[in-house]
């Protein structure tokens, strides 16, 4: 039982060395961006990865689509009260996602 | 803990199974030379809301469920070694870890490490690094051990540069029950219950309001819950959808996305209770509360208000994610257990289970790093065969047919499309 027990140890500290050697060859970089000032569990967890690129895509998506929107809004739409409110609406919108993607890291 | 507060908080996938890799592994070295002693019933209903959170990946989405089983990992290894040190020394210990967090913390604001007007690094949370904070001042008022008012004033200094509304109350309250006697604060807490039930309505449309967060000073009389309310009626609804076993660990924020539509959400309900039962149902409900008795049975009042210290911040943040902030709870509540010595033959019984979970949780943390620095798919997908993350970036044809419903698939394409118009 002796045996059983030392080698179960020893088996577990080589482990413990092997793991190290692992990180420390696969992936060096994860503990050390954890580590760093620059890293943040709040930012992670309201911005998770990929989404910052989604807001900037959003955000370019409505910049571009902007002009043809309110072209074809306004050919259907003549009163001058409904393309004031179509306007003021698609600021809002362009604010907002700014703002999205400001607030992303 | 002070390692994993370094290492932003330990809320990276990869830290905290890496941590709880090295804390296993060294459980297994100690139990198999019989250092070690009998777990607790608390230990033991912790590992049985791991397992459960392992067994929802056969009813939930498989990758969000094991990617939290190392997160638990942590905590019940956490707690097993607390109850094989000396508790006094371990209470000491933590209470001067935290110490050097918060120091840290205070320096790295003075000489403009980070930036932010609310204190939030090492930690890198700030409602988390209050709740480390405010558990200082609570272990140091506790203790009363040597230099305990200069501990006590480190961090209640940091507690307050968080203006973290949430951490304060409840360290106040927790103070207050260490230093008032028991029928007194009785008579303190009754009339607040009554006043609380009166203002309930009126306080409860305040803080389900939105309202800009000033993220200075004048939040801490501010009102509102800065957009909790909509998380927890998303928590809710997925609870009752699946009321006994939930939707899946790691499930909510997919939840969330397929309620409202958007991919804006945080990654967590912001309630640990709500949470758990919209993923684990009342089932994990039930583990948890069990886990949280056990904990605080038979334990001194300083541990009792550590433990509740953690309980009450739970209730409105996301601290279950952040080791750095639960911890000093885990450890406190496996603290001053007096636990018969372990058999040899259980010793290597729980020896080869330690080493197995050590192994596990470090292939896991392998995978983990190797996904958030985008290295490797091929080697992160061997590791983690049951996560579409690997692939997002480099294949997402192969993502999706892993895991169509993966979020960051969604984050592909404005607008969003996820696997729709993949092959």
């Amino acid at each position: 039982m002796g045996t059983v027990r030392i080698a179960l140890a020893a088996l577990a500290v080589v482990a413990l060395l092997t793991l190290g050697a692992v990180v420390a060859f696969a992936a060096p970089d994860a503990l050390g961006r954890a580590a760093s000032p620059q890293a943040g569990a709040g930012r992670l967890e309201y911005c998770p990865p990929a989404e910052k690129a989604r807001r900037l895509d959003a955000l370019q998506w409505a910049q571009s689509h902007a002009a043809a929107a309110k072209k074809a809004y306004f050919a259907k739409h003549t009163g001058a009260a409904d393309r004031a409110a179509f306007v003021r609406r698609q600021q809002a919108n362009l604010k907002a996602l700014q703002r999205d993607y400001a607030n992303c890291g | 803990m002070p390692v994993s507060a370094f290492l932003a908080g330990g809320y990276y996938e990869s830290t905290y199974s890496l941590l709880a890799a090295v804390t296993w592994l060294s459980l297994a070295a100690v139990a198999a030379l019989g250092l070690g002693r009998l777990p607790s019933g608390a230990f033991w209903t912790l590992a049985a809301f791991g397992a459960w959170s392992a067994a929802s990946a056969l009813w939930g989405p498989a990758g969000p469920a094991l990617r939290t089983v190392p997160l638990v990992a942590l905590y019940a290894g956490a707690l097993l070694a607390a109850e094989w040190v000396d508790g006094e020394a371990l209470l000491h210990a933590l209470l001067w870890g935290i110490v050097v967090v918060a120091a840290a913390g205070l320096v790295g604001k003075a000489v403009g490490i980070t930036s932010g007007s609310r204190l939030s690094w090492p930690v890198t949370y700030a409602n988390g690094l209050g709740l480390l904070a405010v558990t200082g001042v609570v272990l140091a008022v506790g203790l009363r051990s040597r230099l305990w008012p200069g501990a006590a004033a480190v961090c209640a200094a940091c507690a307050f540069l968080t203006y973290s509304r949430s951490a304060l109350l409840v360290g106040l309250a927790c103070v207050l029950l260490l230093v008032v006697p028991r029928r007194a604060a009785l008579a303190i807490a009754v009339p607040l219950v009554v006043v609380g039930l009166v203002v309930a309505k009126p306080l409860a449309a305040r803080f389900a309001a939105p309202a800009p967060d000033s993220r200075d000073a004048r939040r801490l009389v501010q009102l509102s819950g800065q957009g909790r309310a909509p998380l927890w009626r998303a928590a809710v609804r997925e609870g009752r959808a699946h009321p006994l076993v939930g939707g899946g660990a790691g499930s909510w924020s997919r939840a969330y996305i397929a309620q409202t539509g958007s991919l804006s959400g945080p990654a967590n309900a912001h309630s640990l209770p709500l949470e758990t039962f919209a993923e684990l149902g009342l089932v994990g409900l039930a583990l948890l509360a069990a886990f949280l008795a056990l904990a605080l049975r038979g334990q001194e009042r300083v541990v009792v208000a550590v433990i509740a210290a953690f309980a009450l911040a739970s209730l409105v943040d996301w601290t279950w994610q952040l080791p750095a902030a639960t911890l000093p709870a885990v450890l406190a509540a496996g603290s001053g257990r007096a636990l018969p010595r372990l058999g040899a033959g259980v010793g290597v019984a729980l020896g080869v289970a330690a080493l197995a979970l050590g192994l596990a949780t470090a292939a896991h943390g392998v995978g983990a790093a190797l996904v958030e620095t985008g290295k490797r798919p091929a080697l992160a997908s061997r590791l983690l065969p049951y996560d579409a993350r690997p692939w997002v970036a480099a294949s997402p044809a192969r993502a999706c047919r892993i895991d169509p419903g993966e979020p960051m698939l969604l984050r592909l394409t404005h607008p969003p499309q996820g696997c729709r118009i993949r092959p």
